[in-house]
């Protein structure tokens, strides 16, 4: 077993292009602990000469990385230069969504999943017999809480169409009786919750060819310890109900998470406080919903998702707090004129002020990029620059003895508003920045920033530094997911300093457009099912209109509903 | 002229140097030799097939394809290159990755110098990757000494066999970490 680090750089160059490098792909040896990590981190900054340009981390909430972290600014006092772990860590906030709604689905599918494995063992008729009634019985003896049922019996229907390929045959058959372009289900994994997300997506599209194809296996089976598995596989219609209500539920955080996933283009580091706000806003108006005893609030498993949701809450609170810290989060948003204050600025922000964002966020700018020694933006500086004009051609005049009456004892004023403009020229970048109505219009902030630049040198600056600070760990997962098809269990003899050489190489390649690139897809789908995966396309159409009907159904789904709209899906899910 | 060009020493001299020649007999400038001299274009106006050339080209097809390094002492790919380059010597295994080695040290350099004119603070992302297979590096690892240098190994010895370098420890290991015999 190799265990290696990956890390990847970051930053906006001269002209504005983002540009994520992989800085280096490092066997460990041993335990990995925060101290071993941190001089890994350190010996790479040092071999690269960027110690001193060093501002952020990304990294998940793994306690080693957090000692790493500690560690890592020792390493760097030592060479007198400060770098505070407090604000300088970023925790990936994919991974944080993650485990927020891994504890909702953990909390809601806490009741054992029996039919996870189905067996072909004997049964009696007398069994069977049991088991036709309790499909057909009445919705009330349904167990309300058996999400992990429904989650256990797709994901048997999942297993069974590819588990041999006549059956994958007669699930075709069954999709295109619907006119449906036929796929598999995809199966979910422990550890993502965007895989069961997907699994139950697939599926509720796949509802009718998945109904036609359990009853065919049972028209087809001879036996009925043949048919036994099938039978427990078939949804009823309050199962149905029950995973879309699920869905609903978990759509905004996989928007959330895509977001922060498809960061190549963009980090998303100014979008991190409004995510935090569409997962509150959302989680909110479900429990509002809930408990309110009409629409989903009468549905059986509503106490069950109350509980999940108020465990879930939890995880989710731990984490926001702790983006306290971190400064990038404000001036990023502050820095995006797309975003600026506005959301400081909501009333249902009760924080902090917009005011203390902004100033925080002047100072920072003022201490570490602004070197023109500009006197304080506000009237009050226009007033004191005026006094002291004032006093200087005062001073000059009793020095010189030319004239006994300046230029604001003639003519008011006009010197006045000259002093006025004049100051507003001294103001510095982020005053006159600051000033400029935000722009809901404004496709990239980076993009801004490359045409605006030239207004702003000094701030623009510092828009590069914190918006080239990536907001999850992405990056490094897509280097993880090309390393993963390059160690493959056939290449067991490649050595860790061949595989580091090649993921250095392969990542220069990524630039060059070789034609034999190999696709980036997610290896931990791989399975040892006999039948491969066939991903299909789920059709838009077919989203938005089930979408819309869950809407019309009084499902949860307000805060997210324009995501819909019209133009780019992504885009709108921040409005 | 062609056949003045087959037997003239100085032009062999000359396009041995273009295509970085390094004294292998085997080696020797490109079959159209009027094409060569003139520097025609379109068609004929491909670049001089070098062994450095030709290295590097394999390695990217290597990489680029996850494929195994073995590929370039595959006989059938051999047999390929010696239609297509007949004069050029093919690289081995080993000296294609020596190749990589080289390769992903200038890489680094030139980061380094990129890097080094940057005018900005740059951002850091990092994770730890485990290989998902436990048989990696199993057949080059033996109680107490490393092939690969400071790796090491985290495979868990089987009580059962004695002798762990035997290949039935082997065996039982690859039983024990392969999904498929799982």
């Amino acid at each position: 077993m190799l265990i290696c680090v990956g890390v990847t750089i970051h930053f906006i160059d001269e002209k504005f292009r983002l540009q994520q490098e992989l800085l280096g792909f490092v066997p460990l040896t041993g335990s990995h602990t925060g101290e071993y990590m941190a001089e890994v981190i350190y010996d790479l900054l040092e071999e690269y000469g960027i110690k001193e340009k060093f501002f952020c981390i990304t990294t998940d909430n793994a306690s080693n990385n957090i000692a790493m972290v500690k560690e890592l600014s020792k390493l760097l006092e030592h060479d007198n230069i400060s770098w505070d772990y407090k604000t300088n860590h970023i925790p990936c906030l994919a991974h944080i969504i993650n485990l927020v709604v891994q504890k909702f689905l953990h909390t809601l599918v806490k009741d054992t999943d029996n039919s996870d494995d189905l067996s072909f063992d004997d049964f009696t008729a007398a069994d069977i017999q049991e088991m036709e009634s309790a499909i057909t019985a009445d919705i009330d003896d349904f167990d309300p809480a058996s999400f992990g049922v429904i989650l256990g019996k797709v994901r048997s229907i999942a297993k069974s169409i590819r588990g041999s390929s006549l059956r994958w045959e007669i699930f075709q058959q069954a999709c295109k009786s619907y006119e449906m372009e036929p796929m598999t289900i995809p199966l979910d994994i422990t550890i993502r919750w965007n895989s069961a997300y997907r699994m139950l997506l697939q599926a509720l599209y796949l509802r009718r060819p998945i109904h036609r194809y359990v009853d065919d296996c049972i028209a087809k089976a001879t036996s009925d310890r043949l048919k036994r598995p099938y039978m427990e596989m078939q949804l009823m219609n309050a199962e149905w109900e029950q995973a879309e209500v699920l869905l609903m539920f978990l759509l905004p955080f996989k928007r959330c998470t895509a977001r922060f996933e498809c960061n190549s283009e963009y980090t998303e580091i100014d979008y991190v406080f409004f995510a935090y706000n569409t997962m509150y806003d959302h989680i909110d108006d479900v429990k509002a919903k809930l408990e309110s005893n009409t629409g989903i609030g009468t549905l059986p498993c509503t106490k069950y998702m109350l509980k999940a949701i108020g465990e879930m809450e939890k995880v989710l609170r731990k984490y926001y707090q702790k983006t306290a810290f971190p400064t990038v989060y404000a001036d990023g948003m502050i820095l995006n004129p797309r975003t600026k204050l506005i959301i400081f600025e909501d009333p249902s922000w009760a924080d902090t002020s917009a005011d203390e964002y902004s100033n925080a966020c002047r100072r920072r700018f003022v201490e570490m990029y602004d070197h023109s020694n500009t006197t304080p933006a506000s009237t009050s500086a226009a007033s004191t620059s005026s006094v002291s004009t004032s006093a200087v051609s005062t001073s000059a005049a009793a020095s010189s003895g030319r004239s006994k009456r300046t230029a604001s004892q003639m003519d008011p004023e006009y010197h006045q508003a000259l002093l006025s403009r004049s100051s507003k020229r001294r103001r510095n970048d982020f005053d006159r920045y600051i000033e400029i109505l935000n722009d809901p219009d404004i496709p990239s902030a980076i993009g801004w920033w490359r045409d605006h630049y030239r207004q702003y040198p000094e701030l623009g600056l510092m828009a590069r530094d914190v918006l080239a600070v990536p907001a999850s760990g992405c990056a490094v997962e897509r280097q993880f997911s090309i390393s993963g098809r390059m160690t493959v269990w056939q290449r067991n003899r490649l050595s860790p300093r061949v595989i580091s050489d090649a993921m250095i190489f392969k990542a220069a390649l990524a630039h060059t457009r070789c034609p034999l690139r190999a696709e980036l897809d997610n290896v931990d789908d791989v399975d040892q099912l006999p039948v491969d995966e066939k991903e299909g396309t789920i059709p838009d159409e077919w989203i938005t209109g089930w979408w819309l009907k869950q809407l019309e159904r009084g499902l949860p789904g307000k805060n997210v509903s324009d995501m819909f709209g019209e133009g780019a899906v992504e885009e709108d899910l921040y409005g | 002229m062609t056949r003045h060009l087959l037997h003239c020493e100085d032009y062999k001299e000359h396009m041995r140097k273009l295509a970085g020649y390094d004294g292998n007999p085997a080696s020797s400038p490109g079959m159209n030799l009027i094409d060569d001299l003139m520097g025609w274009s379109s068609a004929r106006d491909r670049q001089v097939m070098s062994r450095d050339r030709l290295k590097e080209r394999i390695l990217r097809i290597i990489i680029a394809g996850n494929l195994s390094f073995s590929l370039a002492e595959n006989p059938e790919f051999i047999d390929l290159l010696n239609d297509a380059y007949p004069d050029c010597p093919i690289p081995t295994r080993k000296t294609v990755v020596d190749y990589l080695h080289a390769k992903a040290t200038l890489t680094k350099a030139e980061l380094r110098e990129l890097l080094a004119k940057l005018d900005s603070r740059v951002s850091l992302a990092l994770d730890i990757w485990v290989t998902r297979t436990g048989l990696a590096f199993l057949g080059t690892t033996s109680p107490g000494t490393s092939l690969l240098g400071d790796f090491h190994c985290n495979v868990k010895v089987n009580p059962d066999v004695a002798d762990p370098s035997t290949s039935r420890y082997n065996a039982d290991m690859c039983r024990s970490h392969n999904p498929l015999y799982r």
